[in-house]
């Protein structure tokens, strides 16, 4: 059942953002393609125009990635959709996983696009050159596995972003009046727990560890020691981990104790 | 053993009791009329058997099983509203019940909808809502299914698709199975009805065979009714 609901929740999904994907590839193309001719006023405004552009339509596949996952999320479990989801054969935990699972996937497909996009709209150039110079400063020449990593993070949080707005909307819809008030206070109550309890971490560790203190006190840009940075981001990436998984079992509870649609 | 049995089934909204001790029985092989006023508790108890709602006390039990996946494959529910995915063909929306319910019968769907004219490929956002009903009724009447619960299925349709729903659900319910109507269009569905149940604000006031009821009031189902619920 799992993977028809998810066959199902993806064929919802992905057209819509696949659009999102062709016109910021498209326009990172262009951009790129009128950047050869940069020394022509005109193009070199195009370009920087599609540029520009790429950008935005980065965001907004992040943006329309998130908001889309939730609508549906609500739509289906507490919309006029759930007169069906909630009276199919499937259990509880399946649903929600089913929406996990979606989240999940195209949260990396968007992540490999975006990727993609930045890749064709920066590779080689000025741009492209600082970063990479900025990243070693940071990661004594391994700027690539530092980007990966911090990539990584970056994953998790909108990964856990992802799964508080459901949570906001288990919890909210919990409520008899005013669902979707309680719903976003409820999202935003148990994101910034949560970030709490990732910098609570981080804070413990800067504690015991001078290295990583000093990246958190000082004004001054110096290297952190590697074995120090692992460790950071492996804590991160850890306490990201225990949220999202002790969130993803508190929702199904929340959802196994019943439901109580409009 | 009772196909459906409601056991002192309270329901209440921020401590206001939409249901008030239901307690109810359903046996196979009737088609029972579920009757009420606006807002007495009738979809509430709907969804309460379909798991849209959760009891605040009481227990409901469906072949004596709790509410839950095995009642779900036995229960094939019509709701007061359309659920249907708007951006599905009507050929996608069978593809997805065939998908889930190991008792839905695709072929009879199909003839079904054949019948209606309607074109497989049309998106259901392109029907009207009369339309889009039509189709959930004959999904929802393709399952094999023990017990159908239909919730105000003739609200809102004129009277010649009246008879149509009424003709579609007669004549395509799986034999031995039960049917559930909730409605206050009574003399539409009095013709087909063996049992009835009032309720009033949240109680179940009456539960009786029909044509009992009518020998003992010496009147129809639609004349007891506005006796019982007049304002």
């Amino acid at each position: 059942m799992l993977k028809k609901l998810l066959k199902y929740d993806l064929k919802s999904k992905l057209p819509f953002l696949c659009i999102f994907y062709a016109l910021a590839i498209g326009c990172a193309l262009l951009s790129r393609l009128f950047g050869l001719f940069s020394e022509v006023p005109m193009v070199n405004i195009l370009s920087q125009f599609f540029a520009g552009a790429t950008i935005s339509m980065i965001f907004n596949i992040l943006i329309n990635l998130t908001l889309r996952s939730w609508a549906l999320f609500r739509q289906n479990l507490y919309g006029d959709s759930s007169y069906l989801m909630h009276t199919l054969p499937v259990e509880k935990k399946t649903l929600y996983l089913s929406k996990a699972l979606d989240g999940l996937i195209t949260l990396i497909v968007s992540f490999g696009v975006i990727g993609l996009t930045l890749l064709i709209q920066y590779y080689g150039t000025a741009l492209w050159t600082k970063a990479g110079l900025f990243l070693r400063l940071f990661s004594q020449g391994r700027p690539a596995m530092v980007a990966t990593l911090l990539i990584g993070i970056l994953f998790l949080e909108i990964a856990n972003m992802f799964q508080c707005g459901f949570t906001g909307l288990i919890l909210g819809h919990k409520m008899n009046r005013h669902k979707m008030g309680y719903s976003v206070l409820a999202g935003l109550g148990v994101y910034a727990a949560g970030s709490l309890f990732v910098f609570a971490v981080i804070g413990m560790m800067a504690l015991f560890n001078d290295s990583i203190r000093q990246f958190f006190l000082s004004t001054q840009t110096q290297p952190v020691e590697m074995n120090d940075l692992w460790l950071l981001i492996a804590l991160s990436s850890a306490a990201y981990a225990f949220l999202i998984l002790a969130m993803y079992f508190l929702n199904v509870k929340w959802l196994k104790q019943g439901v109580n649609v409009d | 053993m009772a196909l459906l049995e409601c056991k002192h089934v309270y329901k209440a909204f921020d401590n206001r009791f939409i249901l008030t001790d239901v307690n109810l029985t359903l046996p196979e092989g009737k088609i029972v009329g579920l009757l009420g006023k606006n807002g007495t508790g009738k979809s509430t108890l709907i969804k309460l058997i379909n798991d849209l709602l959760t009891p605040t006390e009481g227990e409901i039990l469906v072949k004596g099983l709790p509410v839950g996946v095995e009642s779900k494959k036995m229960i094939a529910y019509l709701p007061e509203r359309t659920y249907l995915d708007k951006n599905m063909t009507v050929e996608q929306v069978v593809g997805f019940f065939e998908d889930f319910y190991e008792n839905f019968d695709s072929e009879k769907a199909r003839k079904l909808l054949r019948e209606l004219d309607l074109d497989p490929t049309q998106k259901m956002a392109k029907m009207s809502k009369g339309m889009q009903e039509k189709v959930q009724l004959v999904l929802v009447m393709s399952r094999k299914a023990d017990l159908y619960i239909l919730d105000e299925p003739l609200g809102g349709v004129d009277p010649a698709t009246r008879d149509y729903i009424l003709d579609t659900i007669l004549t395509n319910f799986n034999e031995g199975a039960s049917v559930l109507i909730s409605t206050h269009l009574i003399q539409d569905i009095e013709r087909i009805l063996d049992e009835v149940i009032f309720i009033d604000k949240g109680k179940i006031i009456c539960h009786e065979d029909c044509d009992t009821l009518r020998e003992r009031e010496n009147a129809s189902i639609d004349e007891i009714f506005r006796r019982t619920f007049k304002c």
